[in-house]
């Protein structure tokens, strides 16, 4: 069933893709405790300055973002990272991810994000104990990954859009290699390197049985809408413009999270100079709401 | 076989006679090395236009100077530097003059600068500004391998058509693409890409508002962090500067090629070894 070999996009899809739905509509929430909501990826900064100032300039500014700034590079690591833990590949992502991180803040929102996330997903870790999706998070469930029993039943059976086979090596198991690898014997995760947000939520999304385009497109979704609602408490924009910037950026979007789906780390690349200046000017910024 | 005519009885197509265009390609690769307390010039290997001079400095520190005799960049082109400093060498490396990127017929010229620093090493790479031309491809990368406690400054900077000539960049494409390893660990990476209707995207807010001339300042140091208060007074509202986990960034936006230099000259010379510049540098 599986297709993926290097940069192929993956198109069989197992059933229960209202499985797949229901996770990335929680792991991509707003109520989902990453915290998102206290990170504004320097727009709180950018409005200061005057360069984001009413609905236009917030759409101009997110829609750069996405076609070739900060979420875009996050697009192309995260279909990397997504190809790496279905391949059962313990890759580079993570540490490229960190190291493109263009500032102290816009590293913190990164990793506490990624740190965030990969501790959330431990409910469904337990949850599903003995089932394929305790590949899904890290400890307790992360070091008996390698014991837990085939993949089958349920999740293996259609082909839909929406969900792909949980990947053979998952993000979990690399995690329990790597931990036993450099200490020879399990020890809890809180020793292991962390691990950036768009790489946290591509390797889940694959352990998790949901396809690459589905992910991107959610992650993107809620890349943007996170900061349309930080620039609604910050400019005098009312949450009607709010919407009508998520409307008109939808097809962005759609058309970034395709492209990024069969990108490969040679696509990584970022105009939005000006969007990293501001995120590196925040750490300065007097009075602020936002943590970037 | 020298041969002045050629004989074109046998041959079926002219077009395999018709000689490819004329490329440039320059490769450099030089390497210093610690020796009674100073820093000397231990190999040097230079091939087709890229040249390199060592001018007299006065300190224990040597100044190398790249020359590309092509006298500019385009479509095909390939460069190259490499730089090793062994343990405990100190140098300074920069450009004769600013590369200037020529329109090309389609294909980019590339550039591979490659750093290798031993511990206690130190290398200030302080090029000169890069000028891309209407038209002009370039594909730039830097490479560099840290090992210990060694020290590297690194300054990309890039004009996008020089404004006060009314040179205008409607098409070409620039990436520039940094890997800074430490012990075999990537500590920072950078991915620049601008293509396409690059005047018309300047002009966007989040991409650069306007500006035309943009650098990168890169130092990697044990407590590299204290020279960040005095980074931000230098570069004040020209651009922004952070400091974490063991390296400083600085970027910086300017509307043209000297008001990025009247910024980077006193910024370059406050991070760098010496805390002065080469004289190429001067404003």
């Amino acid at each position: 069933m599986r297709t993926s070999m290097g940069r192929t996009v993956i198109t069989i899809m197992t059933d229960l893709p209202e499985r797949a739905l229901l996770r990335l509509m929680t792991w991509l929430s707003p109520a989902f405790p990453v915290g998102a909501f206290s990170y504004s990826h320097g727009l709180e900064r950018a409005i200061e300055e005057g360069l984001v100032g009413d609905r236009a300039s917030l759409f101009g500014w997110l829609g750069e973002l996405l076609q070739r700034g900060s979420a875009w590079n996050d697009a192309v690591l995260l279909a990397e990272s997504w190809r790496e833990a279905q391949a059962g590949d313990c890759g580079g992502t993570a540490e490229l991810a960190e190291a493109l991180a263009g500032s102290g803040e816009r590293h913190m929102e990164t990793m506490l994000q990624g740190d965030a996330f990969r501790q959330a997903l431990i409910a469904w870790a337990r949850a599903g104990e003995g089932h394929p999706n305790s590949r899904l998070a890290p400890s307790p469930s992360a070091l008996s990954a390698d014991t837990s029993p085939p993949e089958g039943g349920e999740d293996e059976s259609g082909a839909r859009r929406l969900s792909s086979p949980p990947g053979t090596g998952g993000d979990v198991s690399c995690e329990a290699r790597r931990i036993r690898g450099s200490h020879g014997r399990a020890k809890s995760n809180a020793a292991e390197p962390g691990m950036p947000y768009s790489v946290a939520v591509g390797a889940a999304a694959a352990a998790g049985g949901i396809a690459l385009e589905p992910a991107l497109v959610a992650y993107l979704h809620a890349f943007v809408s996170n900061l349309v609602q930080a620039a609604v408490r910050l400019v005098p924009l009312g949450q009607s413009d709010g919407v009508a910037a998520l409307a008109a950026l939808e097809g962005t979007v759609l058309a970034t999270a395709a492209r990024a789906a069969t990108s490969t780390l040679d696509d990584l690349g970022s105009a939005a100079f000006m969007s990293e200046i501001m995120a590196m000017r925040h750490e300065t910024q007097y009075s602020r709401v936002f943590r970037s | 076989m020298n041969r002045m005519f050629v004989d074109t009885s046998r041959c079926g197509s002219i077009g395999s006679l018709l000689p490819k265009p004329q490329r440039a390609s320059g490769k450099v690769r030089v390497t210093f090395r610690r020796r009674e307390g100073a820093t000397c010039l231990y190999r040097l290997h230079q091939d087709g236009s890229a040249k390199v001079r060592f001018p007299r400095t006065g300190g224990d520190a040597p100044e190398a100077v790249l020359i590309n005799m092509a006298g500019g960049m385009t479509g095909g082109d390939v460069f190259g530097t490499e730089v090793e400093m062994e343990a405990g060498a100190r140098a300074t490396l920069t450009t004769q003059a600013c590369e200037r990127i020529y329109r090309s017929t389609g294909t980019t010229v590339t550039v591979e600068n490659r750093i290798g620093l031993e511990a206690g090493s130190r290398l200030d790479w302080l090029p000169q500004e890069t000028i891309l031309f209407d038209g002009g491809r370039l594909a730039r990368r830097l490479d560099a391998d840290l090992a210990g406690d060694a020290e590297l400054l690194a300054v990309e900077s890039t004009v996008f058509g020089r404004a006060a000539m009314g040179e205008i960049i409607n098409s070409g494409a620039f990436r520039d693409r940094w890997r800074i390893r430490r012990d075999g660990r990537l500590i920072f990476a950078d991915e620049l890409f601008f293509e396409g209707d690059i005047a018309g995207r300047l002009m966007l807010p989040a991409i650069m508002a306007g500006n035309t001339a943009m650098a990168t300042v890169l130092l990697v140091a044990p407590e590299c962090e204290r020279f960040l208060e005095p980074v931000r007074a230098i570069v004040g509202d020209a651009g922004g500067a952070s400091a974490w986990n063991g390296k400083l960034l600085v970027r910086i936006a300017a509307v043209d090629g000297f008001s990025l230099r009247r910024v980077l000259v006193p910024l370059l010379a406050a991070l760098s070894a010496n805390r002065s510049l080469p004289k190429v540098w001067q404003l």
